[in-house]
Formats: structure tokens, sequence, C-alpha cells
């Protein structure tokens, strides 16, 4: 629909319609916090349930038990930059994740992109899918 | 060695240009950004730096150097998991490695390291964008949800303030309410996607550890918004005639302008369009988009 196309009238039209669809909406705002989302039962969610905000002072994260809890734990710590990963501490101590696979030059782009495109291939042949072939440069 | 006796300022930042060299430490100490601050050779390294009793200077500075790079590869991990699984994770190490060399960790937060990683991916794209849809795409999408959703998470939110009541509309008609403009919630960020990544990233986050990602879907538009509500991040999809009205009130346009560029996009007749629109502004609504109204 054009809008050069659209009256006064028609504006007033929506307009009106618009109105009438944000009151039936505010008022239903409230019931819906407290309705259970579907996105509630997702592991996600469970990072805005926490309270490693910060708020009150407060580090402890309530949400224990669950997938994205760690990481949300560690992330309030990676907000302190430096809680983690000096001084050779930590799982990951003496450990160069990157070393001896050959992944330490740069740039790296070109053979990492070649390297997904591999596996993009070997997923669609897997799952029985047509693709495509690479573009020309691809890789290069 | 230039001077025997560096001041700590230098020593610290020679410290952080050798543990963050690509190369690693011996890379590190011979490289310019080093050398600049500090004529040092390896084999002086001990006059620095003492060594331990099972380990040499190097080795032990080494400890530092690997740490840094695995500790910002897990924090970009963590900020990704879905691209991570989807890609596999020493595949994703690999581009996140080459993103930390183009893009170095320069915030005093790690919140930040991951700002510019779907841009890089879009940047170093084999195809460089051209042609049809295909594979990058979907991953350059995922990387973007994935961001955007730590940032509506971490950024500023409405908790405690309140959102748009039928009081603040007050009395007004549609002609008022027509020119008034909508003032969005300050966590509110739209999304437009060339693959619909929302459902990927609901089934590949209810993936166990150790379970394949899911496959990856057909492409296709998807337009989603982002919000936060007591401290929960929603994913809302819109369609696209909702997008360009959210888009266009949240640019600080009227509701008739808003309403105008969703009729851009409307391809049915205006009876339709007209429930549309209150449907669209009643979602919007309920799903907690609109914060106050400027008449």
């Amino acid at each position: 629909m054009k809008p050069s196309d659209l009256s006064r009238r028609d504006f007033s039209k929506f307009a009106a319609a618009a109105l009438g669809g944000v009151l039936i909406g505010v008022a239903n705002v409230a019931s819906a916090a407290d309705e259970e989302s579907p996105l509630l039962k997702e592991p996600h969610v469970c990072c805005g349930l926490n309270t490693c905000k910060g708020t009150n002072g407060d580090k402890k994260n309530d949400c224990a038990g669950t997938g994205h809890c760690a990481s949300a734990k560690k992330h309030s710590c990676k907000g302190e930059n430096d809680c983690k990963g000096q001084g050779g501490c930590g799982e990951h101590a003496g450990e160069n994740s990157c070393k001896g696979k050959g992944a330490c030059n740069v740039p790296l782009s070109a053979d990492t992109w070649k390297k997904a495109r591999k596996n993009y291939e070997a997923a669609m042949t897997k799952a029985k899918k047509k693709f495509g072939a690479a573009p020309a440069d691809c890789g290069k | 060695m230039s001077d025997p006796n560096p001041d700590l300022n230098t020593v610290q930042r020679w410290f952080q240009a050798v543990i963050s060299h690509p190369d690693g430490v011996a890379g590190g100490i011979d490289a310019e950004a080093a050398q600049a601050l500090m004529k040092l050779r390896r084999s002086e390294l001990e006059r620095l730096i003492r060594r331990s009793k099972n380990l040499s200077a190097e080795e032990r500075l080494g400890i530092y150097a690997n740490a840094y790079y695995a500790r910002l590869l897990e924090c970009l991990r963590e900020s990704f998991p879905v691209l991570c699984k989807a890609l596999g994770r020493e595949l994703f190490d690999e581009f996140a490695f080459d993103y930390l060399q183009r893009f170095p960790s320069t915030s005093y937060t790690l919140s930040r390291l991951g700002d510019r990683f779907a841009d890089f991916l879009e940047e170093t794209r084999p195809d460089k964008g051209e042609g049809t849809v295909g594979w990058p795409d979907f991953l350059i999408d995922v990387a973007r949800l994935e961001w955007l959703i730590e940032q509506v998470f971490d950024g500023p939110g409405v908790e405690g303030q309140g959102l748009l009541t039928a009081e603040m509309l007050g009395r007004m008609d549609a002609a008022t309410f027509g020119g008034a403009r909508i003032v969005p919630v300050v966590c509110l960020r739209l999304l437009a996607f060339k693959y619909p990544v929302n459902a990927y990233y609901t089934a590949a986050r209810r993936t166990k550890e150790g379970e394949e990602a899911p496959e990856m879907p057909e492409a296709g538009a998807q337009y989603l918004a982002l919000t936060r509500r007591e401290f929960v991040v929603r994913r809302i999809e819109l369609s696209a005639g909702q997008h360009a009205l959210l888009e266009t009130l949240m640019a600080g346009r009227t509701v008739n302008e808003a309403i105008a560029a969703a009729a851009e996009r409307w391809t049915g007749d205006e009876a339709g369009f007209a429930a549309a629109v209150r449907e669209w502004f009643r979602d919007g609504a309920a799903a907690g988009f609109f914060w106050r109204i400027e008449a």
C-alpha cells in the first residue's frame, strides 16, 4: 500500500485502530508478566533471572544448577576483567588453545572459512540436502 | 638490554605487548611493539624475569601468554555459545583467534570483547556478501543475535520504572495519538535476519553438552524484537510491517509516520491493514515495548 495514496481520513482510521490496540495492550501487560511464557522454559532465560547484575552489591547467582548459570556466573567475573586467566590459574593454565593446531598464523580467515565450508558441506550431505557450489574465490 | 633498570610502567607495557602477541612469547619479545619499549633479546630475558626451579623465564612468561588467549577465547565462547555449537569448538576458536588479532581487546571490561565479531565475520566472508543468501549469512545472523541478547541482558532497562499506561494516554483521541511519539523502552532492539535463527537459537540452547548442533534451517527472512522484562531477555518474532512500524517509532517519529512506514510493506487491503495495525500496537504494548508517550 502506498502511503501517498492514503487520505487524512485513512490515517485517522488507522490511528484509531492503533490507539484501541495500545489500550488493550497496556491493560494486558501485567497479566503477560504473570503468565508463564514459553521463553521461560528456555535455558538462556535463566541469565535474566539471576542476581549477577550486581544489584545491592550481591554478587551471588541464584539460579545455580542450570546450563547457562555457570556462564552467567563467569559473566560477572569477566566484567571484573582480571579475576581469571592471570597468573596461569584456572583450568587453562599453561594451555594454549591454538598451539599445535596450525591456527596461530595471521591472517586465518581464508583457511577458517574454507574449513567452515567443508563442515557445512558435510552437514548438508548428512542431512541429504542439496547445496550450491562455493564461490570461486572461497578460501583464497 | 637497553635500560638495566626500567620503570614499572615500561615493564608493564612491555609485559602486555609480549603476552598478547599472537606468535607467543618468543615472537612477542622480538616484535616491534615490545622492542620499542625495551631493547631486550630473548637470551637476556632472565635479566628481567627470574627463572624458577623448574621453568625458564620464557616458560614462566609463556604461562601468562597462553592464559591470556585461553581466557579471551573462553569469553567469546560464552558470548556466542550457539555459534560455537554450530561451527564446532575448534573452528569457532580459529575464527575467534583471528578476530582477536584484528580487533584486540581494548576495553577495561571484557563484556565489550565481542562487539565487532559479527562485523568481522561479515568482512571476512569468502563470497564478500555477493550472490545468493548462503551459509555465511546464517553464521553471521547467529552471531548478531547472540551478541545483541548479551547486550540487552547487560545494558540499561526499565525495571522498576513502569511502562506505558492507560493513564498516560489520558483522553487522547485518534488525531492526537496519530501525531504523538511513543517512546520505546531503552532495552528494545530490532533485528532483521536472512535465516530464521530465532527457533534455531532455542533448539541449539536446548541441546546438551556433546550433542550435535541442530540442522541449519532453510533461508528465509525473519524479523525479531529483543527486550528485557524483569531482567529476563525476551525474543519476539515480528512481521515485516510490524518491524517497519517499530523501527520508525524507535527513530522518534510519530504514530502516523510509523503507520505510513508499515503501510509500505503491506500487500493486503485497507480493512486488513487496520486490523493489523490494531494487533501490532496491542501486542507491542502487551510485550512491554512502549515506555512513555509524548503528545
